[in-house]
């Protein structure tokens, strides 16, 4: 086994430290912006005295770091807070947005490597020719266009000029409610296929579609470049000429070794790029009311909704760091070479 | 040595297409192999003689372009062959070692993965009967531990290791060609002359008809008794090794076995060629090696030199041994 138990421990108590230290520059920026949370806890028609009460009740009179230190006993024993927006607790919330969000982030994520890959790699072996020129200014455009920009335009051109699909939410809530739709799992495309439920499937795939795809454009641009780049100099590698030579036909010498050598670094940066990915969902969740992680941080961030807001980034962090970890595991596991 | 000729080479002419331009790497080349003969090809780095290998394994690179010329194999022009038709050749007629080892193997398969492959992809057989011939063929490199060797990973392995592993490889589909590119270069002291015994004693066991390219006169003398050399994809220069050795004629020749180092005569400092190959791009039209020449007369810039035979089997191209001009 090339993974010592070693570096395993001591990549979880890496995980553990980044994770409170992103809490603490959290926890702290939050506290040094100039606002009055009190103002929204204690509602638009607060006494001066229920807004005492308020800056009690939040600890806003102490200093920063006995409020970091409620903070943190409080969030150890599961207590995130309560979002001074929603009224429920922050870990409530977050739990019930968490699907929607994994569920456009995979469903991109799975748009961007099943076409991505594929169409770098064709566009390698097509080298300078006029159908690798089209991908190349496709992905090269795909890569730097903002993605709250395509949204945008997206969601007026497909959403409301023709209304080919919905330009927004996750189901249509009149179907869900007459078909008897319930999300157990809050993802709902598995909901609907585990209840048998095939309008409320389509009906939720019709309102995936335009946001993956958007969330896609990205990492799908990304995987391409880097594994059409990748595949061209694989091939002007030796070991594919040794192999050209012994007699192993051209098809195979790229489908089953190239392949390989491509997908190593591809993957682990896909793997990064989820992150991205990520932050990128919350541009499209807003623009196309998807209720998921990224929709509840805008919301959280308009009505300085502090307990909302760390918990967001935190979950986000340790999303990051569970990334990092995974992808430098399936490293080891794709590269013999690598140790760790 | 049996003279039947096995590969005939006529005016080969290979350009490479670059961003700088076209670069003639190979200008004109004729050559005859016998079967069964040991011929080395000799000549300084960029002097073509490892494009030539490649286009004799019919794997030049992508951006190559065999302008004129053909290459009669067993009768057959393999430059006339249509892609699918030239893959029956590849490996299973001309197979091919490199310079480097280390990077003769994909880095993320085993060299088992690699040999079963070749072997199952050119002879059918099944998974057991590969690896059974796989071993064998390992033992036949001389290398032990050969179930280890088969599950390792290139990088787990040493130079010599691997060249011999590549040796293997090549000689895996019974071929009657093995062109060895340089095949001790990368390696120690000790273990180039370990793998060219190793190479000639394949030779012998299978019948191989061996293409030697190297840049050291050295080498050639030990294992090949018809040498060829070339500057700046020409060849100037063809004949029985010892000869060449004793009596180089062209004095591109002559400088190169000087510059060949020796521990057994006395030399203050190793001799080199004063001057650089000439620019690819835009070779010469007359002898390429005319201005690093002291015997040089204004007839060798002037129009191209032709290789005349001097003595039987010995041919060079230069105005003082009778070539036209």
């Amino acid at each position: 086994m090339p993974v010592s138990r070693e570096y395993v421990v001591k990549r979880f108590l890496l995980l553990v430290f980044v994770v409170l230290g992103v809490l603490a520059i959290t926890f702290v920026m939050t506290r040094i912006i100039p606002a009055r949370p009190e103002l929204l806890w204690a509602g638009p028609h607060a006494t001066e005295e229920q807004l005492k009460r308020a800056r009690e009740v939040l600890h806003l009179n102490d200093p920063i770091y006995v409020q970091l230190y409620y903070y943190l006993s409080d969030f150890f024993r599961g207590d995130w807070g309560v979002s001074w927006r929603t009224r429920s607790p922050v870990l409530n919330d977050l739990l019930t947005a968490l699907p929607a969000t994994l569920e456009l982030v995979i469903t991109a994520f799975l748009l961007a490597s099943i076409v991505g890959i594929p169409l770098g790699i064709y566009s390698a072996l097509r080298y300078g020719r006029f159908s690798d020129q089209v991908v190349r200014f496709m992905t090269i455009l795909g890569a730097s266009t903002p993605v709250f920009w395509i949204a945008l335009i997206l969601q007026t051109m497909l959403g409301v000029w023709t209304g080919l699909l919905p330009a927004g939410k996750r189901v249509d809530d009149y179907l869900a409610y007459v078909t008897g739709f319930k999300p157990v799992t809050g993802f709902y495309v598995l909901d609907s296929l585990t209840q048998g439920n095939l309008p409320v499937l389509l009906d939720v795939l019709k309102h995936l579609l335009l946001p993956a795809f958007v969330l896609s454009i990205y990492p799908l641009s990304l995987s391409s470049r880097m594994s059409r780049s990748l595949m061209i100099e694989v091939l002007n590698e030796n070991h594919v000429r040794s192999l050209e030579v012994w007699g192993i036909p051209q098809r195979k010498i790229v489908f089953k070794y190239a392949l390989r050598n491509v997908m190593v670094p591809v993957i682990a940066s896909l793997g990064l790029s989820l992150g991205y990915t990520l932050v990128g969902a919350f541009m499209v969740e807003l623009v196309f009311v998807w209720p998921g992680l990224g929709y509840y941080a805008g919301m959280a961030l308009l009505s300085y909704d502090y307990p909302a807001i760390i918990g967001v980034v935190i979950l986000v962090a340790l999303f990051y760091s569970i990334i990092n970890l995974v992808v430098d595991l399936i490293h080891v596991w794709l590269d013999p070479r690598v140790r760790l | 040595m049996s003279e039947e000729s096995l590969l005939n080479i006529s005016n080969l002419t290979i350009h490479y297409h670059t961003v700088e331009g076209v670069i003639k790497a190979v200008r004109n080349v004729s050559l005859n192999v016998s079967r069964g003969e040991s011929l080395c090809i000799v000549g300084e780095s960029g002097s073509g003689k490892s494009t030539l290998g490649l286009a004799i394994s019919l794997s030049l690179p992508r951006n190559a372009v065999v302008v004129e010329g053909s290459m009669v194999y067993e009768g057959v022009d393999l430059f006339k062959l249509s892609p699918p038709e030239r893959q029956r050749y590849r490996g299973r007629e001309i197979s091919m070692i490199f310079q480097d080892p280390a990077t003769t193997f994909n880095p993320l398969f085993t060299i088992g993965e690699h040999l079963v492959d070749i072997l199952r992809h050119h002879f059918g057989v099944s998974m057991d009967e590969a690896v059974a011939r796989a071993i064998e063929l390992l033992r036949k490199v001389q290398l032990s531990d050969q179930d280890r060797i088969l599950r390792a990973y290139p990088h787990e392995l040493s130079g010599g290791m691997l060249q011999r592993a590549a040796i293997a490889t090549a000689l895996s589909t019974n071929p009657k060609v093995l062109i060895a590119d340089e095949p001790t270069t990368m390696l120690d002291v000790t273990t180039q002359s370990q793998i060219l015994e190793l190479i000639n004693t394949l030779k012998q066991e299978f019948g191989l008809t061996l293409l030697l390219i190297t840049h050291n006169l050295g080498i050639a003398n030990e294992i090949c008794n018809r040498t060829v050399v070339m500057y700046a994809g020409a060849l100037i220069e063809e004949g029985p090794t010892d000869e060449i050795l004793l009596n180089p004629l062209h004095p591109y020749t002559a400088k190169l076995i000087k510059a060949v180092p020796t521990i057994t005569k006395e030399q203050g400092r190793l001799s080199y060629i004063p001057g650089m190959l000439p620019d690819l791009r835009n070779p010469p039209a007359g002898c390429p090696f005319a201005e690093r020449c002291e015997f040089a007369t204004r007839y060798c810039n002037s129009s191209s030199i032709k290789r005349v035979q001097v003595s039987p089997g010995r041919r060079v191209a230069c105005i003082l041994h009778g070539a036209e001009a």
